[in-house]
């Protein structure tokens, strides 16, 4: 009776191809809007990077899905699941990390280990040692006594001995430098690669990303997202700079104003120089923005000039820089 | 998974639970010695024993606030780093049901809160026992166990606001934990909670709830929970709401009718020997008072004191007034004040206090003594006439045995059911111990020049007796008083032991305190309810005279009428024993009008609510009243 209920179990999993699924999500704080009828999904195997700029909703987001906030309408499934009533054997497949790389800092690298172990059946010791190798420190080393680097380093251990079927990592770059960031990342990318893992990730970092995840989520102000595939949005999205000297009576938040718009995402205005984000190419660009105001009138094709985008400039076309 | 949440949350706390076991061996060292001097410097120890049964002085009161503030740091060092960023949501996502989980934290908890409790009980026990016997070390650990019970409730309660996510929430969590634990600490007589240990245990399981209904609340926020469709965070609002009504219902009422007492009015009734009159004072407030007689005569003050030589003697005697002469017959000074006596009998009168630890000074006055030294032995009759040596605290095995002897060749027959007898030696003479034996045979015993004296008493046995309150005197005209179980009040007087009925026809034994006085020529019984005083005047010998009941002043207290509109239902402490006793009160036809008002106003003015919402919460103001309004208001 047991195996059945078990074997029927699996196959609803094996048939689900959503891991996450967020359908006609609201939320709000007072009547701070966040999230207006949001819905995405992340499919198994998927590396999703939920990006969005301070105060978004991203944490807000990631409580919402880990079942710490119950939203004010819509609905989230988690493995098929309700977020807000999470069984233990679906929160046994999530790995956690919660932003600030928390963890019961009393504990020592030895002690924290026992903790968990007895949690999970398919625990891994030996990868939560192999990281732990890394630091070259006792086990009976204290936790609090240790830098924001090394406590990121049992935190990531802990997860990938638990070896969840999904990773959801907070803020995984809070408070790391660049050394720890990028071991971060070979782990997670190493760990992900050798099976089917799904993760969904947030990061104030966006550029250590860009090699890593498969999908992007940019999530602005209002709950409006745009949920787009890295390689679609790296190609197609591009950066127009133009030497240009804006005249001093003029106001750059009233140009801002007056060139965005849907050929025109965004612009960047600098001492000497314009920068324009756009699907579109040069002519367009150069037309909408000849059009917008009298000062762009005198501008040709031989002022401006295409660059190169990375998801850092990607982030900021989209979503603007304040 | 228990074993490895025993292991961190022990890992997490062991500083400061040594830290708290530390403490309650220096509190325990401090009771220890500060005893031990009490032992050295006073002399006889019974002295000690008397204070501790008799006047109720809690030796061990150091530990009073021991267990609740061990229990308040212990859950302080368990939560404080949970919620500190909010890192409690990492134990949420463990897969182990959150319910369990959270109980499994208060578990260890309250595991290691217990284990203290019990040293500290174990070390009262046995350090009482070095100076005590063996009956007041028992009754210490009784006396001492609702302030352990009070500390799982602090633990539960602090637990809950630590959890709880919003400031205002967790305020209201401080004031109810605050009402619920000052439960108690109401009582702070010798095992004042006796009747009451599984209420207070009732508290404390209901309690447990509260840190469940904060999970819920730190996993959903403000979600309604009419929505909600599982069980136990329903169940945790619903002992919520039950906790803040019980502790409101008890606690408003309590002290609105606190405030209200203290414009209560006096008023005195006397009887005049000269007039053969009731003569009464009523205060009115702001010291305005009225005079009067039993014929409706308003009087002057000195008309009033005129009426009383017998009260008022000391103004005759500085007016050189004295002897009077009543009746043909002539009073001084001297007779006036030898004839006076004064004798009272209160409700909570020591044979009715169920509670207190059967123990008493066995007195033992020397012819060629002039006054009563207080002895060091002292006696209890359950088993059989144990005598206890205050010097040594051991059982004096071989008067017990002669004294056992003694009575039972007299008929006595153990244990005793009431041990009636003034306990202290500030007393003119020593009467020693009026004894109801387990058959209802009344015994007079006393111990004189080392020799006991027993008397079987014979009495009407239709008379079941219920109280006995002694009160020597130097007249020797009645030992004391003696009440039975149908409220009827008997005068045990000297002569033959005769038992003469009082005709008091409103007394009520359980509620009123009544009191004897005695002059030259009268005796007067007086005693009230709320609305009268009343008072029976009988010759010397107790024949009766008259009788007279005049009303005490009512005064409108705001108070009170407050109290009458304001609750549906209270919960009222018995202000007539010294043990704690509660029972549920329901509220006048005043409370209902505003009660049901509140309710209609409610449906009428949150008309954009949902439907069923509002149904239900006037609903709940029309069960509620203000208790109801201050719930809504908070909730």
């Amino acid at each position: 009776m047991k195996k059945a209920k078990y074997l029927k179990q699996n196959a609803v999993i094996l048939k689900m191809e959503n891991v996450i699924e967020v359908k006609n999500l609201s939320h709000a704080y007072g009547k701070k809007k966040l999230y207006d009828n949001l819905n995405f999904s992340v499919k198994k195997g998927q590396i999703v990077g939920l990006l969005g700029k301070n105060g978004v909703g991203k944490t807000s987001l990631i409580n919402i899905l880990m079942g710490f906030l119950k939203p004010l309408g819509g609905e989230c499934l988690i493995f098929g699941e309700n977020s807000s009533s999470l069984s233990e054997n679906t929160r046994k497949r999530i790995g956690l990390l919660h932003e600030g790389h928390q963890t019961f800092e009393f504990m020592t690298i030895e002690q924290i280990e026992k903790f968990y172990a007895p949690f999970y059946e398919k625990w891994r010791k030996d990868i939560y040692y192999e990281l732990m190798d890394l630091l070259a420190l006792p086990k009976t080393h204290k936790i609090s006594n240790m830098s924001y680097g090394q406590r990121s380093q049992v935190v990531l251990g802990l997860i990938f001995a638990q070896n969840p079927d999904l990773l959801v990592l907070d803020d995984y770059s809070m408070g790391l430098d660049a050394g720890y960031r990028r071991l971060f990342l070979d782990y997670l990318h190493d760990f992900v690669k050798s099976e089917q893992k799904t993760v969904f990730v947030t990061s104030h970092v966006v550029q250590d990303l860009e090699h890593l995840i498969d999908e992007i989520i940019l999530l602005n102000k209002g709950g409006e997202i745009l949920k787009t595939n890295l390689d679609d949005l790296l190609s197609n999205f591009k950066s127009y700079t133009l030497d240009f000297t804006l005249p001093s009576d003029l106001k750059i938040r009233e140009i801002e104003r007056l060139v965005k718009s849907d050929v025109i995402r965004n612009i960047e205005v600098s001492k000497n120089s314009l920068r324009l984000y756009s699907y579109e190419n040069e002519q367009e660009v150069l037309k909408n923005l000849q059009a917008s105001h009298t000062v762009f009138a005198q501008l040709n094709n031989a002022n401006i000039n295409r660059k190169e985008i990375n998801l850092e400039d990607a982030f900021i076309g989209l979503m603007g820089r304040y | 998974m228990f074993q490895a949440i025993l292991r961190k949350e022990f890992l997490k706390i062991k500083y400061i639970y040594i830290a708290l076991i530390i403490l309650f061996i220096t509190a325990l060292l401090y009771l220890y010695i500060s005893t031990l001097q009490s032992f050295t410097k006073i002399e006889p120890h019974s002295m000690l024993w008397y204070q501790a049964v008799h006047i109720g002085n809690i030796y061990y009161d150091v530990l009073k606030f021991l267990p609740s503030f061990a229990a308040f740091v212990l859950a302080l060092a368990q939560f404080l780093p949970e919620i500190h960023k909010k890192k409690f949501r990492i134990p949420l996502h463990l897969p182990i049901n959150q319910n369990k989980m959270v109980f499994l934290y208060l578990s260890v908890g309250l595991l290691l809160l217990s284990l203290i409790n019990s040293i500290l009980l174990l070390s009262l026990y046995f350090i009482s026992c070095i100076f005590y016997p063996s009956l007041i070390a028992i009754s210490s650990i009784q006396t001492a166990l609702p302030w352990v019970l009070a500390s799982f409730v602090v633990y539960t309660f602090c637990v809950a606001i630590m959890i709880e996510p919003y400031f205002k929430r967790k305020f209201f969590l401080c004031v109810l934990m605050i009402m619920i634990v000052s439960l108690f600490f109401l009582n702070d007589k010798y095992q004042g909670y006796n009747n009451l240990y599984a209420f207070l245990g009732l508290l404390l399981v209901l309690s447990l709830f509260m840190p469940l209904l904060s999970l819920y609340r730190f996993k959903n926020g403000h979600y309604s929970l009419l929505k909600e469709k599982s069980f136990i965070p329903k169940l945790s609002f619903f002992v919520f709401l039950i906790l803040f009504l019980t502790s409101f219902s008890f606690f408003l009422p309590f002290n609105t009718k606190a405030l209200s007492k203290n414009i209560d009015l006096a008023t005195y009734v006397f009887y005049s020997a000269p007039k053969k009159q009731f003569m009464y004072k009523q205060h009115l407030g702001y010291h305005h008072f009225l005079y009067g007689n039993d014929k409706g005569e308003k009087l002057s003050l000195k008309e009033y004191e005129k009426a009383l030589p017998f009260i008022y003697w000391r103004n005759l005697d500085i007016q050189k007034k004295l002897p009077i002469v009543v009746d043909g017959i002539s009073y001084d000074k001297k007779t006036i004040k030898k004839a006076r006596q004064s004798f009272k009998f209160s409700y909570n009168n020591v044979n009715e206090n169920i509670n207190q630890v059967s123990l008493y000074p066995l007195f033992n006055p020397s012819s060629k003594k002039g006054v009563i030294s207080f002895p060091n032995l002292m006696f209890n009759l359950d088993k059989d006439f144990s005598i206890y040596d205050s010097q040594d605290n051991t059982k004096n095995l071989k008067l017990s045995k002669k004294y056992t002897l003694a009575l039972k060749n007299k008929g006595f027959t153990f244990p005793a059911k009431i041990i009636a007898g003034k306990t202290t030696n500030m007393k003119p003479l020593d009467e020693g111990y009026f004894v109801l034996d387990n058959k209802d045979k009344l015994f007079h015993f006393k111990r004189y020049d080392d020799e006991l004296f027993i008397k079987n008493i014979a009495y009407d046995s239709k008379i079941k007796i219920k109280q006995i309150k002694i009160s020597e005197s130097r007249k020797k005209e009645f030992y004391g008083l003696i009440i039975d179980e149908s409220n009827k009040a008997y005068v045990l007087m000297y002569k033959n032991y005769n038992l003469i009925k009082l005709p008091l026809k409103y007394y009520d034994s359980n509620t009123m305190k009544l009191e004897i006085y005695a002059n030259a020529i009268n005796k007067l019984i007086r005693y009230k309810d709320e609305k009268y005083v009343y008072a029976v005047a009988f010759d010397k010998n107790f024949s009766y005279l008259d009788e007279f009941k005049v009303n005490i002043p009512q005064v409108s207290s705001l108070y009170q009428t407050f109290f009458d509109y304001a609750y549906t239902f209270n919960i009222k402490k018995n202000p007539h024993k010294s043990y704690e006793e509660y029972s549920f009160e329901i509220g006048s036809k005043k409370a209902f009008i505003l009660s049901l008002s509140l309710s209609l106003l409610y449906l009428l003015l949150f008309r954009k609510e949902k439907k069923e919402k509002r149904v239900l919460k006037s609903l709940f103001l029309l069960f509620t009243g203000l208790y109801g309004v201050i719930i809504l208001a908070v909730v």
